[in-house]
């Protein structure tokens, strides 16, 4: 019994501190602005998306990308709403199709979206034909930290076509995208 | 005879209309509840506390690791768990989630 009494002794607290430190983490991201939450920018150099295609018969098979690489595609701006945000704001990237054209697509059909918190999601290609979707690399002309979606969020233009919004396109909205795995 | 017959149509007729009216009040409460499950899909407020949990476990872990010198883990993977974790509490600021966590409060 005092075995027992002991352990849940030492249990409790320990719960009581994480608790502790997500409501002091909640109340940091709640009491602080938009802008100074935004946490820092992508570094000059530092490579934002990797893209692989192991469909390709030759040449390269993965090819990093950096924000430069990405700003020198031509820019598209999207106004949409989607769960994540309140309002209707621009997101402004490079188009998916003119991304993955950078590696070239190959015999592949589909994309394996991945995240930095390791989500993932696959794609059918094809989407990225049919509609504008954008790598948003900035939302209202501020770029998008890795603590508020970024540096990387795929945008689907959810209000310009009915059909997008259905709840299955939210999983599709991938946010920290860091890497795309053709297949 | 005519009164029967007329009193077993109206009877009929009684039978059709209720008939119809509870099909379409089922019709309506299935809409509204399919409606509602809608709605909790998109919004999800389940799945993004447990992805808060998640990645506080995932920065614990990391800091830990860090602190303690394990050599594969490093500064930088530290503040990546930690900005993870820091874009998983701010959904709550700026979602439908959190919009309707603030209307409970309210």
């Amino acid at each position: 019994m005092q075995a027992e009494a002991g352990t849940t002794g030492s249990g409790v607290p320990q719960q009581r501190d994480r608790r502790r430190l997500v409501a002091a983490c909640l109340a940091a991201v709640i009491a602080f602005p938009a802008s100074l939450a935004g946490g820092r920018a992508a570094a000059q150099g530092e490579i934002l998306l990797t893209l692989a295609n192991p469909t390709l018969a030759a040449g390269s098979r993965e090819i990093a990308l950096t924000e430069a690489d990405l700003l020198a595609l031509p820019q598209v701006g999207i106004r949409t709403s989607n769960e994540f945000v309140t309002g209707r704001p621009l997101f402004e990237g490079p188009l998916a199709r003119d991304v993955i054209a950078l590696i070239g697509r190959g015999s592949a059909t589909r994309a394996l979206m991945i995240a930095a918190n390791d989500f993932t999601v696959e794609i059918d290609l094809s989407e990225f034909d049919r509609y504008d979707v954008i790598f948003a690399l900035r939302q209202d002309g501020r770029p998008l930290s890795r603590r508020d979606k970024g540096p990387i969020w795929v945008i689907y233009p959810m209000d310009d076509h009915p059909e997008l919004q259905d709840p299955k396109f939210n999983n599709r909205l991938v946010w920290q995208l860091i890497r795309v795995e053709l297949r | 005879m005519t009164g029967l017959r007329t009193a077993s149509r109206v009877v009929v007729g009684v039978l059709v209309v209720s008939l119809l009216g509870l099909a379409g009040l089922g019709v309506t409460a299935f809409r509204s509840d399919f409606r509602a499950l809608q709605t909790a899909t998109q919004e999800n407020i389940i799945w993004s506390a447990t992805q808060v949990e998640f990645e506080l476990a995932r920065f614990l872990a990391a800091l830990g690791m860090f602190g303690a010198g394990v050599e594969e883990v490093d500064a930088d993977q530290v503040r990546l768990r930690y900005d993870v974790l820091w874009s998983r509490l701010a959904l709550f600021d700026d979602s439908a989630s959190g919009r309707r966590l603030k209307a409970y409060d309210a």
